[in-house]
């Protein structure tokens, strides 16, 4: 018994001491700096003396990034913006998990909570909050005209513009540069059949020094960004675009052809468990040097040419491939910006959206984020294309694929819910010509 | 006892009693109320919101479709739901797979930390570390554990030990992807079950096994005769907290699998149900069927228990 | 010794040995992954159970604090420790209050009628979380909670206090009622009895009670994510994983250390405790 005590109290001695110690050893350490740290200070806010004079002193919260670096940049732009104009701006991250995301804005939409002023939207989404949202074009209309043609019209819903373009993601291809040489390729691939095969190459050899290289990696998980792979695959090899003109056309030949041929490459020349990949295990497969392809977010770039990064100087990206009808494309991803209907500072909230989307401040994030602009004028800028590679005339002017969110507004989760369950089941083993009839009919039944 | 109570007539004791057993029904309901006045703002409230919901075709986001009572139309719709079926199917097996699993590798635990030996304490204290991190880190943790890829560390030890020829994709193989959840559950559940069982084993009184030792009753008649049945209630406990939350599994599945086809459990799809695809109403009404099916569960327990009793 | 005693010792040991080694290898794993470098971390070559530094990390030696230290410099995570402590706290003191009397209540006053209401609050246990968080979403935003540790505050009870009060009904039931009738004869009235003699005595159901309370609190994850947004107001359960994972970049060592260091003296708070509410985990529910 007397032991027993004994021990008891040793452990808890024990414990205290460890975190005393820890706590010791955290006030006492430096203070390590951020990798990515930008170097270049956030842009001013123009007519800032006008907007304190209105709304000066109000406080608005707003709803931003989690992913990588984004935070930090929003903080850093919401200080800017606070120390300019007066108005007080709490920056809070959004779930990182795109869905829980999502279920977070619509529970507060649903229960008319002013809590949420500005809040981050995803691409696919302007058509369910829409009657959530203020439109934005009175105030905004003017600076909507800057940005991308494409992403303004998906941001318009029923003639409300409900959120201003932020950043416009589309899919692309990193490759390693080093190890293509090495294996005597000149270039990147041209279709998929060429990137298997040179990806199979690579791959034999490499694992004799890593055993865990793989060839190609993707995001592979039953979450939205398959649709997004997927909606590539099928789109590049002629095969439509999962809804075309209001119909569903995702049961075709060519994507049955395009979808088995993935099907048979999964622990071939990717990893067996790419099926449960998202964008992290992409980029950390990516970035450890354990990759010779990759499909990502132009936001891996950043990364990739970052300081911690194994493959620094040694990877470059291009266009997706294509199959052996059609052409490259790349799906658009990207964020937007709105503001609530139950926002109670609704004009203060509008100066800071203005200020985000603002041509500076995207320049700002293009260079220090590798986020892509939606503004055209920004897109071009020759320091903007010189930081961010893809910006190059030969990739950004890839065909861009939208997913059928406009056909299916509010429903438009459950249809690509259905998609991605149904490539997930194919690329863990069913045969296309199986789920693609399964997948064709659901779509029908949300679409009715 | 017998020394204070004093005898007296029957009638009068009668009346004293009731008047008693009055104040003390009176009493009773003042202690209770509080308690039932929170339950029920806080989950009678909710679940009567939910019944009445199962009966409309609501939306999450409601500012579109008007809500409408649409009668049994959902139960109708669920009881023709091929994918709820699966879910259902798949939450029992990995119900009955972990409760199994857990309820023996827990009670050799606490048999063992039962007996008295050095370096109990210890164990004790390790033993729990995995109950005391949360759901979401364990899962995350595991997940990275068992990948085939970037460096999961039982691929690695497996290889290193030559026990596996190649690393496995465990949650990506559907052979293997029930088999690594329910391991990841029972890691971390282990421990709980070991304690309350643990608690039940020291409530029994060491005379008894003395005095079946005299008998000449072996240690395994001992565990037969003895531990098991006293240890009934603490088992039953044990049983019934375990399977309920078995049964309404959510994060390591959504953790593990995002919303796999064939890798969701009920209340996953609940989730994805009511909240991606903004079916409220449907969700409600699998809610209720949840609930009726988790329910049927406890009745089952609590019979089987009674009928073992007697 | 005697030598059946080392060979019992032996036989426990041989038994526990392999279960202490299954339940402690990710502690040891997770302890040596805190204190790595990156570049230890990430190189497939080096074994994950040992420490290995290579020429020119610059992360310089392996093991190092650098991680560790990240948790408390980079992100809220003594603010989580703290919010997990005030929101626990409060929880336990709340269930505490209504569910002792309502045990209590249910196990001696009011018969067979008490059976059925203990499973009535039982039931509601039964409630998947899912399916009540949204309309408590409601409840939470009428009351203006959003975002704040309230919220969870007022939400937690709905599953503490069924749990609770039935785990409490099942012990006092264990108790002698001679001991109650003492305390009344004596002249107390049936309050002050349960205050001066039940509540001694049932301390380890109450302890129980306590602990059980408190990891349920630590374990939500749910309804943490569902009502708090911001980082500062954040619990444990929440705050680790979405912090020290954004989406691509999963600080490892951080996330191993945060999940640490509360459950090590966690476990040994259990641990200390154990002797004393060993005896009130079961009490007998089901008697």
């Amino acid at each position: 018994m007397k032991h027993r005590r004994l021990l008891v109290l040793a452990g808890v001695v024990g414990a205290v001491a460890l975190v005393a110690f820890l706590s010791v050893a955290a006030a006492g350490s430096k203070k390590a700096t951020h990798a990515q740290a930008a170097a270049i200070p956030a842009p001013r806010v123009p007519h800032a003396a006008a907007i304190r004079k209105k709304y000066g002193g109000q406080k608005i919260t707003f709803v931003g990034d989690s992913v990588g670096n984004g935070h930090v940049r929003d903080t850093k732009l919401a200080k800017r913006f606070s120390k300019d104009t007066g108005i007080k701006v709490s920056v809070v991250p959004h779930p990182a998990a795109s869905d829980q995301s999502y279920a977070q804005l619509a529970r507060a939409f649903s229960s008319k909570s002013s809590s949420i002023d500005v809040a981050m939207i995803d691409v696919v989404w302007p058509g369910a909050f829409a009657p959530y949202l203020v439109n934005l074009k009175p105030k905004l209309g003017k600076q909507a005209k800057l940005h991308l043609g494409s992403i303004v019209a998906n941001d318009t819903i029923k003639g409300k513009l409900v959120a201003m373009p932020w950043f416009g993601d589309y899919g692309i291809l990193y490759y390693r540069t080093d190890l293509l040489k090495k294996y005597g390729y000149s270039a990147p691939p041209k279709t998929w059949a060429d990137l298997f095969k040179m990806a199979k190459k690579i791959q034999d050899g490499e694992r004799k020094d890593n055993p865990n290289f793989a060839g190609f990696v993707f995001q592979g998980n039953a979450y939205e960004g398959l649709t997004c792979n997927a909606l590539e695959w099928i789109a590049s090899a002629g095969g439509g675009h999962i809804i075309d003109n209001g119909k569903v056309t995702i049961d075709n030949a060519k994507a049955r052809t395009i979808l088995d041929a993935m099907r048979v490459q999964i622990g071939k020349v990717t990893p067996q468990g790419v099926t449960t990949y998202q964008e992290d295990q992409t980029e950390h497969a990516f970035d450890n040097g354990d990759a010779a392809f990759a499909r990502n977010w132009p936001y891996q770039y950043g990364i990739g040419a970052g300081a911690g990064s194994k493959v620094k100087g040694k990877f470059n990206v291009t266009v997706l491939p294509h199959g052996s009808t059609g052409g490259s494309v790349g799906t658009v991803g990207g964020w937007q910006l709105a503001v609530s209907k139950f926002s109670k500072h609704k004009a203060a909230a509008i100066e800071f959206v203005r200020y985000m989307t603002s041509p500076a401040v995207e320049k700002f994030d293009a260079i220090t984020n590798s986020n892509v602009p939606t503004i055209v004028s920004v897109a071009k800028n020759k320091a903007v294309v010189k930081a961010n590679p893809y910006l190059k005339p030969a990739i950004a002017s890839v065909p861009r694929v939208t997913r059928p969110a406009k056909f299916l507004g509010t429903k438009y989760n459950e249809a690509s819910k259905v998609v991605y369950q149904g490539i997930n089941q194919i690329l863990t083993g069913s045969p296309a010509s199986q789920v693609l009839p399964q997948i064709k009919s659901k779509l029908q039944q949300i679409m009715k | 006892m017998s020394t204070v109570a004093t005898p007296a007539p029957v009638p009068r004791k009668r009346r004293r009693r009731t008047k008693l057993q009055r104040r003390q029904t009176r009493l009773g309901w003042l202690l209770l109320v509080p308690a039932l006045a929170v339950v029920a703002c806080v989950a009678i409230y909710p679940l009567g919101k939910t019944v009445y919901q199962s009966f409309t075709n609501q939306e999450f986001l409601a500012g579109l479709t008007p809500t409408k009572w649409v009668g049994l139309d959902n139960y109708r719709t669920l009881w023709h739901d091929t994918i709820f079926r699966d879910t259902v199917v798949l939450t029992i097996k990995f119900t009955a797979i972990t409760v199994s699993f857990e309820f023996v590798l827990g009670l050799i635990v606490a048999l063992v930390v039962n007996s008295s030996f050095k370096g109990r304490g210890v164990m004790r204290a390790v033993m729990l570390v995995p109950w005391a991190i949360p759901t979401v880190v364990a899962a995350k943790m595991w997940q990275w554990m068992l990948d085939d890829h970037t460096y999961g560390v039982i691929n690695d030890l497996g290889v290193r030990t030559h026990i596996l020829s190649h690393p496995h994709a465990w949650l990506a193989q559907t052979s293997t992807q029930l088999a690594s959840v329910s391991a990841v559950d029972i890691w971390k559940t282990t421990p709980f079950v070991a304690l309350l069982l643990l608690a039940g084993l020291q409530v029994i009184p060491n005379d008894l096994y003395e005095a079946a030792s005299v008998d000449g009753a072996s240690k395994l008649q001992q565990f037969w005769r003895i531990t098991l049945p006293l240890l009934r209630p603490a088992i039953l406990v044990t049983l019934i907290f375990r399977t309920l939350d078995a049964l309404r599994v959510f994060d390591v599945f959504q953790v593990f699998f995002g919303y796999r086809l064939n890798a969701q459990t009920m209340a996953v799809y609940t989730q994805s149900t009511t909240v991606n695809d903004g079916h409220v109403g449907y969700g409600a009404a699998m809610s209720v069927a949840i609930f009726l099916i988790i329910s049927l569960f406890v009745v089952i327990y609590v019979t089987f228990m009674r009928v073992t009793e007697e | 010794m005697a030598w059946s005693n080392i060979r019992s010792q032996g036989l426990s040991w041989l038994i526990v040995g392999p279960f202490a080694i299954v339940l402690a290898f990710p502690f040891y794993w997770m302890l040596t992954t805190a204190l790595k470098t990156n570049g230890d971390l990430y190189n497939v070559a080096n074994v994950p159970f040992k420490f290995t530094t290579t020429q020119g990390d610059p992360e310089g030696h392996s093991p190092t604090l650098r991680h560790v230290t990240y948790i408390f410099h980079h992100t809220h995570y003594v603010r989580w420790l703290e919010n997990t402590a005030f929101v626990g706290a409060l929880v336990v003191v709340i269930t505490l209050v209504l569910a002792v009397p309502a045990g209590y209540a249910l196990a001696r006053l009011s018969g067979r009628f008490g059976q059925s209401v203990g499973v009535g609050i039982f039931l509601t246990y039964l409630v998947p979380p899912t399916l009540l968080f949204l309309p408590l979403s409601r409840v939470i935003s009428k009351l203006g909670l959003e975002d704040r540790l309230w919220s969870l505050v007022l939400v937690y009870p709905s599953f503490t206090i069924p749990f609770s009060t039935w785990l409490l009904m099942g012990f006092f039931r264990t108790i002698p009622l001679e001991l109650e009738d003492a305390a009344l004869i004596d002249g107390c009235s049936r309050l002050k009895a349960l205050w001066r003699v039940i509540f001694p005595i049932s301390l380890p159901g109450i302890l129980t009670v306590v602990i059980f309370t408190f990891s349920l609190c630590v374990n939500d994850f749910v309804y943490a994510i569902s009502f708090i947004s911001n980082s500062a107001n954040r619990t444990l359960s929440v705050g680790v994983p979405t912090d020290l994972i954004r989406g691509d970049v999963f600080f490892w060592q951080s996330l191993m250390a945060a999940t640490l260091i509360p459950s090590i003296p966690l476990a040994l708070l259990y641990n200390s405790f154990l002797n004393r509410f060993i005896e009130g985990f079961t009490g007998g529910a089901f008697r």
